[in-house]
């Protein structure tokens, strides 16, 4: 029987939390970088972005972050073991109307910022892409509740 | 065969398609390995075809065929190349969530910027996934209907 001494229960979970703090800068840095996919819209619909703290709205969920536009939801959350994960969905009927071009620019941003090369610890299975599936139905309800404490709405600038 | 028309292009789209291609075969020969992980024989199975053979071929140079994801290196009518995929809707239940999205990183981990010496992060593309495809094609392979049809069923790795 193996038994985790006290220095190595404290060894891994100072690396647990490492791990997580890398998730999350991940989180942050993907958001960004999609937010400019968004700008080439005529709509404001399509270019609007909601980002939910759901660690400030006292609510108990294992959810921390969350960014959901019309095309996709991307989601920080808490598993668990206490790992930090992200999850991905697009929106399926997007995915039908625009094509599959913004689908793989969306992609791309989630791999490349979780990639093992960018990330100073491997959190490559830190993510799970989902199917594609309805978001617009829970953006846009989102969207009717407007903002409070701990959920902020901004329109990207449409870039010509 | 839209490849062919790829000996007219100019130095710059032959570099391109150069690295696409070897891309192609990168992404290929990493799901290979991957699959070595998969428990059942079905998921280990894939189906490669080499359309040079193909006097019927358009745009298709190579496919590959899984249960769970389909590839396949293309030329348009410029002889520009692209790969493109599509991935069943079961995929993630037959693989895990966590193999699925490891699957659809190594495409993007490949032909990103950082890893192949021309930018060709543009040349993906998503398609739907018809399992009546792979389905036709095990059927080919086992009627020995055409020699460029071939089956690998990868070793489970330990």
């Amino acid at each position: 029987m193996t038994v985790k001494t006290q220095d190595e229960e404290v060894q891994l979970a100072q690396n647990l939390k490492a791990r997580n703090k890398e998730v999350e800068k991940s989180y942050h840095q993907i958001t960004q970088a999609v937010k400019p996919l968004l700008t080439v819209f005529e709509s404001k619909k399509y270019r609007t972005c909601i980002e939910v703290n759901h660690a400030k709205s006292g609510k108990d969920t294992n959810l921390d972050q969350e960014f959901i536009c019309f095309f996709w939801n991307l989601t920080l959350a808490t598993n668990k073991a206490g790992y930090k994960m992200l999850y991905f969905t697009y929106d399926e009927d997007a995915l039908a109307k625009f094509g599959a071009r913004m689908y793989n620019k969306a992609l791309r941003q989630l791999y490349k910022h979780t990639m093992f090369e960018a990330t100073k610890l491997n959190i490559e299975d830190s993510v799970r892409l989902n199917n594609p599936a309805n978001v617009q139905s829970f953006f846009i309800n989102r969207l009717a509740n407007g903002e409070n404490d701990f959920i902020s709405i901004s329109i990207e600038e449409k870039v010509n | 065969m839209n490849y062919l028309q790829a000996i007219h292009l100019p130095d710059r789209q032959k570099v391109r398609n150069h690295e696409i291609k070897k891309c192609y075969f990168k992404i290929i020969k990493e799901i290979a390995e991957l699959s070595t992980s998969f428990k059942s024989e079905n998921l280990r199975t894939r189906i490669e075809i080499d359309h040079k053979q193909n006097q019927n071929a358009q745009s298709e140079i190579y496919e590959v065929l899984t249960d769970y994801i389909y590839l396949c290196l293309n030329a348009d009518k410029q002889g520009h190349f692209s790969i493109a995929y599509a991935l069943n809707d079961c995929a993630s239940v037959y693989l895990g969530q966590a193999l699925y999205t490891q699957v659809i990183r190594i495409l993007y981990k490949l032909t990103a910027s950082s890893n192949a010496n021309v930018n060709i992060e543009d040349c993906l593309q998503v398609f739907p996934y018809y399992s009546e495809v792979f389905d036709d094609a095990r059927n080919i392979v086992r009627n020995k209907e055409y020699n460029y049809y071939k089956q690998i069923i990868e070793n489970k790795g330990l």
